[in-house]
This record gives C-alpha cells, structure tokens and sequence, in this order.
C-alpha cells in the first residue's frame, strides 16, 4: 500500500471499519513506515480530544418529555366509591379502586406502567364504561391498552370478556379457554396482573370450591359487584361446599356449569347436581354451549 | 473504537424501539436517557443556540416517540436503527429551524465563540487524558471555522463517535461518500488547527 491510500483510510483503520485484507495491508504499511504511524497517533489523540466535547442536555428535556408522552389520570365517581382511571390515546390504562388520593395513584402508575401520569379529565366515554361496570350494568366496549403485557397475559385477559354478567368462571375454565389447560396457576398470576379491573372483569373468576377468592382490591368489593352483576353467590356457595361442580338438566340431558344463565332457566325440580364434568358424562349428559364445563376435557 | 460499540448498541436499542412500541415499562424514559446528549449536542452543533437545540431535541423525541407509538408497526421497529434514525429527525428539524430563522430574517448566531458555554459539558474520561481547557478552546475555534458540512460530520463522526454507516443514514449519500466528506472534513480542521496553534505559538 502507499502512503497515499494509507493517509485516505486512516480514519478507517481507527475504528476497524475496513475489509480483513484492507486491514493487513495498513498493519503492514504502520508498521515499517514511521511518518504514517504517526500521522495515526494524532488522529487518534484528536478523536479523543473531539469526545470532550460531548454535552449534557439540560435536565428538563427529559422531565417535560416524559410528562407530554405520559398517560393521563383523573377520578370516575361511581356505586363502589371513586375509581381512578388512567388512559393514554391507546386507550384505558390502569384502573384502581379504593385508592385514596391522588398521589398513591400516581405512585401506581409509575410503579405498574412505569410511566408518570398527569391530571386530566377523564373522556366521558371512559367514565361512562366505568360508572357501567360498577354499577354490575353491561358497559359499551371501550379501547384498553394491554401493550405492556406479555402475549398470553394479553390472551388471558381478553378472554374474560367471554364471560357473561351475572356468570362465574373456575380458573381452570379460563385456561382451557386460551388452550392452556394445565396453565392454571399462570392464569391466575395473569389475572393478579389486570391493568383494568371492572373493564376486563376478572371478578368474574373464582374457585370451585366455593367463596368469591382473592382479589386486588379486596374480597368484600369483588363480592359487591358480582352481587351487583346478579351472581347468585349464596347458591354458589352452598354448592361449593356441597361438592357440586355441574348442574344437569333432566329434561334436555344438558350439563353446565352452576352459575350458567342456561340451568337457571332450568326448573328447580329438573336440576340434578354432579361432583364432577365426568360424572356429568358417564351419566348420559352433554356439556352446554354456553358455558362450556367442558371445552376441552375430552 | 466506536465500531463495535456501536454494533452492541444498535442490537440493545433495537429492542428498545419495540419497547417503546409495545409500551413496557420506563422504554421510553430509557431511549430519552441513552441519547439526549448525542442529540442535544448534535443539534447544538447545528443550530448553535442553547434554547432552540433543547426545543429540536425534544421535539425528536416527541416525533420519534409518536412515530414508534403510533404509526411503525411491529416489523418496522425490529429492524429500526434507532441511533441513526434518532440523529436523521433531530437534523431534520434543526435544519427547518435554520431555514425558518433565516427566513425569519433574524441576525445571524455569531460562529464559533460561546456556543459551548450555555450548556454543561459531559464529564467524559477523555477528559483526564487532556492537556486541559486551552486545546479545547483551540478545538472549538477551529471547529467554529469550519463550514456547517464539515462541522456537522466532525460533530458526528469525532465528537458522537458514529460509524460510517450511520453517517450515511444520517446525512444521506453512500458509505463511500460519509467517508470522503471525513477525509476532507478532517483535513480542513486540522488545517484550522495548526493555524490556531501557530497564533498561540506567537
């Protein structure tokens, strides 16, 4: 190589931005020719002089960024009490009841979204979808943002909406549902993690065994909207406890599950009760369509 | 060496897009941290007015911020070179700022001298290694008298430490041609230099 073409891709040679060959060839040339090693030296104590010359950006660019792209926030007034709603132009997304003040609120969604949240009027057709809900009323469908969830929490989720008002789901029910049957624990943990309670009514899913089970914000206020839905809990309950699992139909050979509006259409004296979706089975029975016992158990 | 640094990163804030896109947790707040100071000082560099280079970052961010939000799908994210990209908005908008303000007729920003005083400087670790505050005067003043090109692919290729593609995709034209304009970008300012050397020598 010479000096010439040397001089030309010094710069390149620097930061190794050359071919294997074009890379020997300038070791080969450095290292017998004096004034072009040198002409390298300088050229590299000048880059690193250049990165002193790097900036700070000021403090409040980033504090006014992050305030601009935040979500907004702001009260919905409803039967449970004031409900704090947060949402972004992709739609609602955080919802916290029984939170007192503003600032836990902001606290949670920095902590949930990692985002801060500023005040703001909540849109009315946020506020109205909300108030719905609470009251056990059907709500309009409104726009959610689950982005920040992983794909089967996202699955998991919306699968909820498949569950009427005034119904309860087993955990187990749920997996099936996404085609995760042996997922139930995760399905709870994705439940435990739902950024909009009342909207996606994870309320709606409870053990088998009896009881309206655990809920972010309490059982007592899970209890008060599935009672606000028309959830029957005292017959749930008691079936519960009694070990039933599937109510049977004598007169159409149909078995559901015991909150399905389906058997509660069914006369009392036609109602025969089942431990399990198999007994269910065995006896003759096949499952109801509309509250699937047994999706997928065959 | 800027080179494989660079490599890492593209691969980290690749990523990075699609967080923001998906709206993970602190994604955003994490780009805006990682490259608020390349950006900051590139615009600097360009529109050389403390206020206006903290408008044209933030409004980068904004713009980069909306387009990963709202209008790049999944795939464009992926395959986003963010740091590039990042630097291709913030020019745009600084170079509109500069036609607006020459328009605007307003006096023209005087060249080289106080442009670095509004802002903090990065402590960086090249800072130890430097015979101190009088070489880099002399290297803002011969940066200063550089014409905007020239001071523009120095700011990129010295001062942000970008690769030759990432000028290219900054500054348009072909990897080649990023390379020519630093070849004679470097040799101007170090003409420059070795004149300011010589003044002080006197």
């Amino acid at each position: 190589m010479r000096c010439e073409d040397v001089i030309e891709r010094l710069d390149a040679f620097r930061t190794r931005e050359l071919s294997r060959r074009e890379l020997r060839g300038m070791e080969t040339h450095l290292a017998d020719c004096a004034p072009c090693a040198d002409e390298l030296t300088e050229l590299e104590a000048l880059a690193a002089d250049c990165t002193a010359l790097r900036m700070r950006c000021p403090d409040e660019v980033a504090a006014r960024l992050l305030a601009e792209t935040g979500d907004r926030y702001g009260p919905v007034e409803t039967d449970l009490g004031r409900v704090w709603v947060a949402f972004s132009d992709r739609g609602i997304t955080l919802v916290h009841l029984g939170v007192r003040t503003p600032a836990a609120f902001e606290e949670a969604c920095r902590s949930r979204l990692g985002r801060p949240a500023r005040p703001a009027e909540v849109p009315e057709r946020f506020a109205a979808a909300i108030r719905t809900a609470a009251a056990g009323a059907a709500p309009r469908e409104v726009p959610v943002d689950l982005s920040a969830l992983s794909p089967f929490e996202r699955d998991v989720l919306t699968s909820l909406r498949r569950i009427p008002r005034g119904e309860v789901r087993p955990y187990a029910w749920l997996a099936r549902e996404v085609g995760r049957p042996r997922a139930v624990r995760a399905v709870g943990n994705a439940l435990a993690k739902n950024p909009v309670p009342l909207i996606l009514p994870c309320h709606r899913v409870v053990p088998t065994t009896g009881g309206v089970g655990g809920y972010r914000f309490g059982s007592a206020l899970k209890r008060a909207v599935l009672e606000r839905e028309g959830v029957p809990l005292d017959d749930l309950s008691r079936f519960g406890r009694e070990g039933v699992r599937c109510l049977g139909c004598a007169s159409t050979h149909v078995y559901c599950l015991p909150s399905c509006r389906g058997i509660r259409r069914a006369r009392p004296e036609n109602r025969v009760p089942f431990s399990s979706e198999q007994a269910a089975a065995r006896a003759g029975y096949r499952p109801c369509r509309l509250c699937r016992p047994a999706a997928s158990a065959a | 060496m800027p080179e494989p640094t660079n490599r890492l990163l593209s691969r980290l804030t690749v990523n990075l897009a699609l967080d923001v896109r998906r709206g993970r947790k602190g994604a955003f707040e994490r780009l805006v941290r990682d490259h608020q100071d390349a950006l900051f000082g590139y615009a600097l560099g360009l529109v050389r007015d403390p206020a206006d280079a903290q408008d044209v970052t933030q409004d980068a961010f904004l713009r980069a911020h909306r387009a990963l939000t709202a209008s790049y799908d999944e795939e464009r994210c992926r395959s986003l070179e963010l740091r590039p990209w990042l630097f291709r908005i913030t020019r745009n908008l600084a170079l509109n700022r500069l036609r607006a303000r020459r328009v605007a007729r307003e006096a023209p920003l005087p060249e080289a001298d106080g442009y670095h005083e509004a802002a903090l400087r990065l402590p960086s670790a090249a800072e130890g290694m430097l015979v101190g505050h009088e070489r880099r005067q002399r290297l803002e003043q011969a940066l200063g008298r550089l014409d905007r090109e020239a001071r523009e692919i120095v700011q990129l290729r010295f001062v942000q430490s970008l690769s030759y593609a990432e000028i290219a995709a900054v500054a348009g034209g072909s990897e080649a041609a990023a390379r020519g304009k630093v070849f004679r970008a470097l040799a101007r300012l170090r003409a420059h230099l070795t004149q300011e050397e010589a003044c002080h020598a006197m």
